[in-house]
């Protein structure tokens, strides 16, 4: 089940060139935003190509992507209700 | 009258290699430029992820500027008066390429806009400007070699009219590999430091 | 020390080739904005401001060996012609500089469908000014200023500069930029593309229309029968985020002070503010702080850019030119698209063209890298 999770974190590593960051610095749980990862509002909107390139789901509006992107844990919530 | 300036201090970032006011500060062993790059971060242990992000262009101005920076005594200068003026041939294409294929295939079709937001030629000045927190004057120009005249005329007119009290000026340019980045900064005279001028700039841009 | 007047003028947009045409429809409060369905700009429809394709093929057909000159070059050279029919400049003299604002030139020629023949080294900057300007035979190496949106405001701001101090008599000031695939797709990229035409400091603004445009000044030290200075300028950095602006408007605010201050104007004296009004939630947001702090909230103010839509590089220059023809005119045009406020803190946004006296007019802009530039117009 954590396979997603764990794919999510690679994909975020990549996709935001978080360099120093490894796999295991990322908690499943934690806020992506404000202190932590220090993402930002081009980040926001770098995850939600992220979404679409690697799991096929469009988000049209960016303001949903307040809630989905809250943690790896809510994108992943997210994911698989879309795939459901 | 016109105001007598200086050039505090000033970078070349060239083949894998980062010199200080004319004497050699750090060499690499490696010729790819991300790599190189990355070593120099550092090297100079900028201590910035944000640098991660920035296209190549960007890394290279943003390094060249701190070493420029660093070695200037800036400390009696307010921020909101201090400078960017910037030149280059290329202005982002580097990046624009990546945009470009980004865009070429309908069915791939991926804008990024953290790739986007770096095809323009002055973000390089945004991201000194970040970092240090200049707010001063503003100027990206893009030229087919560096306009060591112009940029002496554009520079000393900002100091003449009293809008800048400092300023970063500098040829970056980054094509396709080829990158060089000659940076230095203007600031009120002192006899301690060379004069600003043609001849000078000159000189620093052509030291190998 | 030179006073600089604007001499001659050149719009060209979906409003049409020349400045009369523009303003007889901001006397209407007419938009150009409309429905593009060309999925070769973009996958989906999409709302833009685009130049009519057979006009400008019909105009262009008198330029000597078009076919060897790019769409956007082709609109630099119409541009110029239009203003030396207005002004008797000799651009062959090495006191006449040629000075383009860009953002992004001939960025057609990257894609893989581009058929127009040109060679792929004119999408570097330079080369594709030195095609213009070595077609009017001007000697002087020409100067491409290439600062996001603020470029136009920046470009007319140095070609004042340079005449004032002596360098040159005559600055052609030159800005254009093209609704390319290149730059759509990467705003759409940022969701920063309303569906709808732009509605600037409207409370239902909800992001920016593209639109191409090429528009041109000539600036000079000889008044020519005009009465228009640029009395001053000034530009500056928020040092904040390089997509998103200030949040307080420091930047912006900083940078109308220098123009204000090299204008010798008071703030109160000021007649009109043209300001950049790009309809992002942000934008709009952050000017409506930097103009109460600058205190010209209550002045007359607008945004063009429901008109032609946000222009890029050529958005400062067309901008100055329809702030011209509101001060010879003394007129205010209506802010485009704007009907309900919806800004933190209030502006007196136009919501109606109308008669007024406009003998000072403040423009500003602001752009990615989160730089900001001023100039202040003077009627002498």
């Amino acid at each position: 089940m954590a396979e997603l999770e764990e794919e999510l974190k690679s994909q975020i590593i990549e996709s935001l060139n978080l360099e120093d960051v490894e796999i295991g610095d990322i908690e499943t749980d934690a806020p992506l935003f404000g202190a932590g990862l220090g993402l930002d509002s081009i980040d926001a909107l770098e995850l939600i190509v992220m979404l679409e390139k690697f799991h096929g789901i469009k988000i049209d509006d960016p303001s949903q992507g307040k809630d989905i992107f809250e943690s790896i844990k809510t994108m992943a919530k997210f994911i698989r209700a879309h795939k459901a | 009258m016109s105001k007598e300036l200086s050039i505090l201090a000033h970078s070349v970032v060239r083949n894998s290699s980062i010199s200080i006011n004319g004497e050699k500060d750090f060499t690499s062993s490696e010729q790819d430029f991300k790599t190189f790059i990355k070593e120099a971060y550092r090297n100079y242990d900028l201590k910035y992820p944000k640098f991660f992000k920035m296209d190549s262009l960007c890394k290279l101005a943003v390094i060249g500027a701190e070493i420029a920076i660093e070695n200037s005594d800036l400390a009696e200068i307010s921020n909101d008066r201090i400078g960017i003026v910037l030149m280059n041939r290329a202005s982002s294409l580097e990046t624009d390429r990546e945009h470009q294929h980004s865009i070429d295939d309908r069915e791939n079709y991926f804008p990024s806009p953290s790739t986007f937001v770096y095809t323009l030629a002055n973000i390089m000045a945004g991201e000194i400007a970040i970092r240090h927190e200049f707010q001063g004057e503003n100027m990206c120009f893009v030229l087919s070699e560096f306009d060591i005249d112009l940029m002496q005329q554009y520079v000393s007119n900002l100091f003449e009219s009293g809008k800048i009290d400092a300023c970063l000026c500098g040829w970056v340019d980054f094509d396709d590999s080829n990158y060089e980045s000659v940076q230095y900064i203007v600031g009120e005279n002192s006899s301690k430091n060379i004069t600003f001028d043609v001849c000078t700039t000159k000189e620093i841009y052509n030291v190998k | 020390m030179n006073t600089v007047y604007i001499i001659a003028d050149n719009m060209i947009s979906s409003l049409g080739f020349n400045s009369s045409e523009h303003v007889e429809k901001l006397r209407k409060s007419q938009s150009g904005i409309l429905p593009c369905n060309n999925s070769s700009l973009y996958p989906t429809p999409f709302q833009a401001s685009l130049i009519d394709v057979s006009r400008l093929d019909h105009m262009k057909s008198d330029i000597e060996f078009v076919d060897k000159f790019t769409k956007l070059e082709q609109l630099h050279i119409l541009s110029v012609r239009d203003c030396l029919s207005q002004a008797n400049v000799d651009l062959s003299s090495e006191k006449t500089l040629f000075v383009f604002s860009t953002t992004k030139g001939n960025i057609d020629l990257l894609s893989k469908n581009y058929v127009g023949g040109i060679d792929a080294k004119r999408a570097y900057l330079h080369e594709m000014a030195k095609a213009i300007s070595e077609y009017f035979n001007n000697p002087v190496n020409p100067v491409v200023v290439s600062n996001a949106c603020i470029s136009g405001v920046l470009a007319v701001n140095m070609a004042r500069d340079f005449i004032n101090s002596g360098i040159y008599d005559n600055v052609v000031v030159t800005g254009g930029d093209l609704a390319a695939e290149f730059t759509i797709s990467g705003f759409q990229s940022f969701k920063a593309i309303s569906e709808n035409p732009c509605k600037p400091y409207d409370a239902s603004r909800d992001g920016i229309t593209i639109g191409e445009a090429c528009s041109t000044v000539i600036l000079s030290k000889n008044a020519n029968g005009s009465n228009i200075l640029v009395a001053g300028g000034g530009s500056s950095n928020d040092a904040n985020h390089i997509s998103g602006p200030s949040r307080t408007g420091d930047g912006l605010m900083m940078a109308c002070e220098k123009a204000v201050a090299e204008g010798m104007v008071e703030v109160s004296n000021i007649d009109f503010v043209s300001a950049h009004g790009t309809a992002t939630v942000y934008n709009d947001e952050m000017e409506s702080k930097a103009f109460n702090w600058l205190g010209v909230q209550n002045i007359p103010l607008n945004s063009f850019k429901g008109y032609w839509g946000h222009t890029l590089g050529a958005a400062g220059i067309i901008e100055i030119v329809a702030s011209t023809h509101s001060m010879r005119n003394n007129e205010l045009y209506k802010s485009a698209g704007f009907e309900q406020i919806g800004i933190p803190e209030s502006l007196n946004v136009i919501s109606a063209y109308k008669k007024d006296k406009v003998d000072i007019v403040l423009k500003t802009a602001s752009g990615f890298g989160g730089c900001n530039a001023a100039t202040v117009l003077v009627k002498e």
